[in-house]
């Protein structure tokens, strides 16, 4: 094929991302009002192979869209209420002793809710380290261990974790190796005074909408296999690249914000987060390789949770939205210019 | 070149038209501000330049630095390396593109096997968008921030420009100086003295010093010299007549008198030892020379015993100087070494009072034989040629009297160029005893000032016999109120404090000798700088003339006032009188002495008569300052005194 032949094939194939994905957004919108960043991040969570982490007060959607999410994808989905005596085996499964059709009794594991596509781990923060741990292996490594079998896990597989910010007693907050493995970190926010007229509306009238399954799995696999596609320009890659960096407190370029009050920086598993959904974002608006525009917009749920604070920052109040936007201002473009306002205006820096 | 390659042209063109624009921005930036800097410095420059604090060259520098430091920061500023695909990110940016242009670049430079399809469509999708670019748009260029201030400074570059600073020339004006005044009358009196050394047998010596003695004369009666200035002069002349002034001439009369007596002991050389015994040299040098063309005319004539007595009186004439010298230092070495010992003694055992005052005695010994061996060195240096010459005669008399008359001739000489030394040291003196007259005068007519100034002035129109002044108007001025016109003239601090003595225009006449002034005693500075006492016994009342008011003329032309030691009350003028005519006997003989003063106190000094008078007198005067009897700080004032009543040519 000549270049052209395959830059119309390619086309068309973005083109069909764009429309699965806004058949997608509109299915959800039917159900969820409002929270479009948040419903763009789960799905680039998704078709990255990655998981989020969903942070927010009860009450806000966060079970019913990953719910939506589900039923709109005609995938398997699993909830779990982590409790603080949840077991591992209550995640992930266990044996039983059971009679085969011989009449024997024999040994079978059962699976547990972890063998899904979607999987909602409600507050996630609740549970023992040792359940967590057990749920955060499963993310990793996509399948499971049960003695001598392994399992592996179907795909697409995407935990959508989430955490409630309030009542931090009697809860084991994830610990920070265990928080990298979420590709990201979403606010989910309170609505608007708009969107509470409309949740009320939907909500408190008659029954809702019914939801119907716009995309099959195989559609989210050929869209996950799609975005690895997309080319990053080299300035692109480098931008993010600075950006981690910067994010270091000894990293070059790092500011002062940065220097002050951060304990670590993002791994490089934060830069293969951010770039990721740089492209997903591209592809998102029907273009064919990730801008730097992409990968600001996808630093803060990328890195929010990567980035951890020293004792100063905490008892400052600071939060790591601050350092990152902080970076994100002082960061050029471009390498080796400035980052003055009249020179960023031109696109110099 | 591929299609994409061709595609990818026009990206890059307008990437490089947004980069060049950029570039552009930037100089522009860099150069205005450059700019403010370059007019900063100009305007410093012009600015110090017209106010002359810098060079022409230095301000050129200043300038071609400001215009050059303009130009390079543009040139730099243009060609400063900007980010990579910084004119699509330009591009990009303005026109929302999301790195549509950047990346197609950046994919565009891949190889093609290592494009992927996603590459190609991106590079696609900026094609499509890639001509609806602009550059100009994208890039503007906009007006510096410093374009305001450039702008003032520029205005205030030609502000400087056309400023013209005043410049303040002085005029040249004529250099006046503060002319030392010297009166007339000594002018003249120094002129005098002057004729009268050119009128001597000068030596080379004594006229260049008697000219530039005259020079200075005419240059203080042409008032070109102030009072430093002159000083300075007198100064350096009397310098001069002090060069070669040998330690002591004393010392050479003393050896001349020597010779003298040995010379005496023989006949033939008798009259010529007198002469140098009397200090005659020019009696010496004839008898020298009579005695030489005898021995040449008549030489066989001669006695021989005679002629031996010469020949052992000139031997040891020539001789005795050296003998002395010996002698001299012989004692001086014997006296060093006594005292070298004594030091040592002193040194090591310690040493008493009376050792001490003993060695200081010593010491001061050993200093005047220094002294007595110096002076005697200096004479006889001066004498070694007569001494060679002598003792050659006296060798030569037993063989050759010609070529002994010879010898003596040559002797002759020597005493003949011994005598001009002697004189022209005689003048010099002269010269320099006449200086330091005119040096003294001119400082105690410093130290009297303006007012005894014009009191010398109108005793010296007098004295020539003006009396212009009689009726007072130009003295009125001088007097003031209990102060009116001294009658002394010439006495410097005298004037001061002095009560109204007669009347205008008399004053003159009656202040000589009278009329001392007020207060008891006043300290004033002698010829030679030493301090004088001088009491003054009149209470300056006024003697003979008004009460002290000076001030107002009377027109009757005699005082209203009295001195207050006047005894007896005043005598009535109306007493009776008769009128008695008496008439006088013509003896032929003139006036006496005393009418001869008098006239010349009314008159002035410039009748024959007093000449007469005045050269008895100052003659008698002049003998007793040469015999010392005056006392070294009053021989100043006698000589001035004798210079200011002398004789003059009547006018």
């Amino acid at each position: 094929m000549t270049t052209h032949e395959n830059a119309a094939a390619v086309r068309a194939e973005v083109d069909q991302f764009r429309t699965h994905i806004d058949s997608l957004r509109t299915e959800i919108a039917k159900t969820i009002v409002g929270n479009r960043e948040v419903v763009d991040g789960v799905l680039t969570c998704m078709l990255a192979g990655g998981h989020a982490l969903l942070e927010g007060v009860p009450g806000l959607g966060k079970t019913m869209l990953v719910r939506t999410l589900g039923e709109t994808l005609s995938l398997a989905f699993s909830r779990v209420q982590f409790t603080p005596d949840l077991m591992p085996a209550d995640i992930l499964g266990t044996t039983v002793i059971d009679e085969t059709q011989q009449g024997h009794k024999a040994f079978e594991f059962r699976k547990g809710p972890v063998f899904t596509n979607i999987l909602l781990a409600d507050e996630i923060n609740r549970a023992t380290p040792k359940t967590q741990s057990a749920l955060l292996e499963a993310m990793q490594e996509h399948r499971v261990s049960v003695g001598k079998k392994t399992f592996i896990l179907e795909e697409p597989f995407v935990v959508l974790a989430t955490q409630n910010p309030l009542e931090m007693e009697g809860t084991y907050p994830l610990p920070e190796a265990q928080l990298d493995r979420f590709f990201f970190k979403l606010q989910v926010p309170f609505p608007s005074r708009d969107e509470l007229h409309e949740i009320l509306d939907r909500t408190t009238g008659e029954a809702m909408g019914e939801r119907e399954a716009v995309l099959r799995r195989e559609d989210i696999l050929a869209m996950q296999k799609l975005v690895r596609q997309v080319p990053v320009a080299r300035h692109v890659q480098d931008y993010a690249i600075r950006v981690l960096q910067a994010a270091h407190p000894d990293g070059p370029d790092a500011p002062d914000l940065a220097k002050r009050f951060v304990r670590f920086g993002p791994s490089p598993r934060g830069a293969q987060a951010v770039l990721l959904a740089a492209k997903i974002r591209a592809l998102f608006e029907g273009r064919f390789a990730a801008s730097i525009d992409d990968v600001r917009a996808s630093a803060l749920p990328a890195l929010r949770h990567r980035v951890l604070l020293n004792f100063e920052g905490e008892a400052e109040g600071i939060k790591t939205d601050q350092v990152l936007e902080s970076i994100l201002k002082a960061i050029p473009e471009t390498k080796g210019g400035s980052a003055r306002k009249e020179e960023r205006a031109i696109g110099v820096a | 070149m591929t299609t994409t390659a061709r595609d990818l042209r026009i990206i890059e063109h307008a990437a490089q038209r947004a980069e060049r624009r950029i570039r552009l921005g930037r100089a522009v930036a860099a150069g205005t501000k450059a700019l403010c800097g370059g007019l900063l410095l100009a305007a410093i420059a012009i600015a110090l330049r017209k106010t002359h604090m810098v060079t022409e060259a230095t301000a050129r520098v200043a300038l071609v630095a400001s215009v050059a430091q303009l130009v390079l920061v543009v040139v730099v500023a243009y060609l400063r390396a900007l980010p990579r695909r910084a004119g699509a990110v330009a591009l990009d940016r303005f026109h929302a593109l999301s790195d549509r242009l950047s990346s197609a670049l950046s994919f565009g430079e891949l190889p093609h096997d290592e494009r992927t399809a996603f590459m190609d469509a991106a590079i696609d999708d900026a094609l499509t968008v890639a001509e609806t670019v602009d550059p100009k748009k994208a890039v503007p260029i906009r007006a510096p921030r410093d374009l305001g201030a450039a702008g003032a400074l520029a205005l205030a570059v030609i502000a400087i420009c056309v400023f013209e600073v005043r410049e303040h020339v002085k005029l040249a004006s004529q250099k006046t100086i503060d002319a030392v005044d010297v009166t007339a009358d000594d002018l003249d009196a120094m002129r005098e003295f002057l004729r009268d050394m050119e009128q001597k047998q000068q030596s080379d010596e004594a006229k260049a010093a008697t000219q530039e003695f005259n020079q200075l004369i005419e240059d203080l009666a042409a008032k070109r010299l102030d009072r430093t200035e002159a000083f300075r002069k007198m100064q350096s002349l009397e310098d001069r007549l002090l060069e070669g002034r040998e330690a002591d001439a004393k010392a050479l009369e003393e050896a001349m008198q020597k010779i003298g007596d040995e010379m005496k002991k023989a006949e033939l050389t008798k009259p010529a030892g007198e002469a140098l015994d009397n200090k005659n040299l020019v009696d010496a040098e004839k008898q020298l020379r009579d005695l030489a063309k005898k021995l040449k005319e008549q030489g066989d004539k001669i006695d021989k015993a005679q002629l031996e007595k010469m020949r052992d009186a000139l031997k040891k004439a020539s001789e005795d100087q050296a003998k002395r010298q010996e002698s001299l230092a012989k004692r001086r070495e014997e006296l060093k070494q006594s005292l070298l010992q004594q030091r040592q003694k002193m040194g090591d055992a310690g040493a008493t009072e009376q050792e001490k005052s003993l060695l200081q005695k010593r010491e001061r010994e050993l200093d005047r034989l220094d002294r007595e061996q110096k002076q005697q060195e200096g004479a006889q240096r001066r004498l070694d040629r007569l001494d060679r010459d002598l003792a050659q005669a006296a060798e030569d008399l037993m063989k050759d009297l010609g070529a002994s008359a010879k010898d003596l001739e040559q002797g002759a000489e020597d005493i003949n160029r011994m005598a001009k030394d002697q004189m022209t040291q005689e003048e010099k003196e002269q010269l320099r005893q006449k200086l330091q007259e005119l040096r003294e005068m001119m400082r105690q007519q410093g130290q009297g000032g303006q007012q005894q100034m014009a009191r010398l002035r109108r005793f010296q129109q007098r004295a020539r016999g003006q009396s212009g002044q009689g009726d007072g108007q130009g003295q009125q001025g001088q007097g003031q109120d209990g102060q009116g016109q001294d009658g002394q003239q010439g006495q410097g601090q005298q004037g001061q404090g002095q009560q109204g003595q007669g009347q205008p225009g008399q004053g003159q006449g009656q202040g000589q000798g009278q009329g001392q002034g007020q207060g008891g005693e006043t300290w004033i500075l002698g010829a030679n700088g030493e301090k004088i006492l001088m009491i003054s016994s009149s209470k300056g009342q006024g003697r003979s003339g008004g009460p002290g008011q000076g001030n107002t003329p009377n027109p009757r032309g005699y005082g209203t006032g009295h001195d207050g030691n006047v005894q007896g009350g005043a005598t009535s003028q109306k007493m009776g009188t008769q009128d008695t005519q008496v008439a006088g006997n013509d003896t032929g003989q003139g006036g006496s002495r005393s009418e001869v003063i008098r006239g010349a106190a009314e008159k002035g000094f410039a009748s024959r008569g007093y000449q007469k008078v005045y050269r008895e007198y100052h003659t008698v005067a002049e003998e007793a300052l040469n015999k010392d009897e005056i006392p070294g700080g009053y021989r100043f004032y006698v000589r001035r005194y004798f210079q200011l009543i002398r004789p003059r040519e009547e006018q």
